[in-house]
């Protein structure tokens, strides 16, 4: 029985990525390119080498360098559309990153790479919670999912994977379908941070109800101090209580106390030699039920009456029974000449 | 002067030199290159390289089987192989020699 001789993981992973870029190829032919590349794993692993990756560059570099050499035709975007958008994608990135130039960015970038961790926690809890609009109404940029306490758990939830993924991100073999998968990540994740940040600067002050105290609309009808009042009672300075008195504004119209949309059958409502019915004579007077008769003309209010002891304005009112002495002159009886 | 593509252009006679010396699985092909002086030519140029050469008749290649180590495939150099190696030897002198009057080299190369 042969001893079989297992690749470290990383080198697995590598040549399950190469076997992937050469997939197009018929399977003899795959299989003999790599038997000599998988050989040499194995011996480079006894030998202790490490970071296999690392060594020989990005897988899909590496089977490009194969085809190229093995004489094979190229693997081209173009090609039976095998190459994905997203293949060409995290090529260019790939480009980008294995330029020597960048080994200095790439490492300080490695340096800061648990703060991202920790932020696409964030982002990843604040994504949720800006899909199903459930924010703090405290801190509009904390996520709130049910309870405080069901969000921090959650929250430190999603923070342990993150750092976790971190971690084991590092040991993942560059090209392989499972660094693919965390780059795609961290690309939806970067991305989801844009409307994230957006709605964080957005409301930056906190949503708070104000109760405002809207005034109530005007009354229709004869108020006082926005209450509606049902009848006024004119008096003299002297004390007696005035008769079907109109009553006009400072423009002229009258004061109306109802009004034909509200029909009162036992109302007394003055009526003019046109016809027309005022609703602007105080006091307001009513029949007794079933009848024309006012029961008691004269009845009022209880109202204590002052003492105008004001010297009254030019013209004198009609005292209570007194014959009326006006200031014209009162017309001659006709004399004989 | 870029090394790589002279690399490119001088790899199949490379490979076929080693091969006739001794016949050799990748990895110790590699080996040998590198060891020879080619520190920069690369994994993968090396095993593609030794397929082609494969296909087209150059090389023969046989499985050794290994109780110590994985089986290798070894390669071996044919008739074929053998007259392309020459024909490389030639066109190498050849073109270095004209290359070193142009440069001004005084190295002198014995084929």
């Amino acid at each position: 029985m042969t001893k079989t001789f297992s690749l470290p993981p990383d080198s697995a992973a590598y040549l399950e990525a190469l076997r992937a870029e050469l997939a197009d190829l018929p399977a003899d032919e795959r299989d003999e390119l790599l038997a000599d590349v998988e050989t040499s794993m194995i011996e480079a692993a006894e030998e202790g080498e490490e970071g296999i990756s690392d060594r020989l560059g990005p897988p899909s570099l590496f089977a490009e360098e194969l085809r190229v050499a093995a004489g094979i035709q190229g693997h081209s975007p173009t090609h039976a559309g095998q190459a994905s958008a997203l293949d060409s994608v995290v090529a260019v990135i790939r480009r980008l990153l294995a330029d020597p130039r960048m080994e200095g960015a790439l490492r300080l970038a490695g340096e800061f790479a648990p703060i991202w961790w920790l932020l696409r926690a964030y982002v990843a809890a604040a994504a949720i919670a800006w899909a199903a609009d459930s924010w703090s109404t405290e801190h509009p940029a904390v996520p709130r999912f049910g309870s405080v306490a069901l969000s921090v758990v959650v929250f430190v939830a999603f923070a342990a994977i993150s750092l976790w993924l971190g971690v084991r991100g590092r040991r993942i073999a560059s090209g392989t379908p499972a660094q693919r998968a965390l780059v795609l990540l961290n690309l939806a994740l970067a991305g989801t941070a844009i409307p994230v940040a957006v709605h964080a600067l957005d409301t930056r002050a906190p949503i708070r109800e104000i109760v405002v105290a809207v005034p109530a609309e005007p009354q229709a009808g004869l108020t006082k101090n926005g209450a509606p009042l049902r009848n006024i009672f004119p008096y003299t300075r002297d004390g007696r209580l005035l008769h079907d008195v109109l009553l006009y504004d400072e423009f002229g119209q009258p004061i109306n106390l109802g009004g034909p949309g509200f029909p009162d059958p036992n109302r007394r409502v003055l009526v003019t030699a046109g016809g027309a019915r005022l609703y602007n004579s105080f006091p307001v007077r009513y029949f007794e039920p079933h009848s024309r008769k006012v029961a008691h003309p004269n009845a009022g209010p209880s109202v204590k009456l002052p003492r105008v002891v004001t010297p009254p304005l030019a013209t004198p009112l009609k005292r209570h029974g007194a014959k009326a002495r006006t200031k014209s002159p009162r017309r001659a009886a006709p004399a004989s000449r | 002067m870029d090394r790589s593509q002279l690399l490119r252009g001088t790899l199949d006679a490379a490979v076929l030199a080693t091969v006739a010396e001794q016949d050799g699985y990748g990895y110790d092909v590699l080996r040998r290159l590198r060891g020879a002086g080619l520190n920069d030519v690369g994994d993968a140029s090396v095993y593609g390289t030794l397929r082609r050469l494969y296909r087209g008749g150059a090389l023969t290649s046989y499985v050794m089987p290994s109780d110590e180590g994985p089986h290798r495939r070894y390669y071996g150099i044919t008739d074929r192989g053998v007259a392309l190696l020459d024909e490389a030897r030639l066109t190498w002198a050849d073109f270095s020699a004209t290359l070193n009057l142009l440069l001004g080299m005084d190295v002198g190369v014995t084929a």
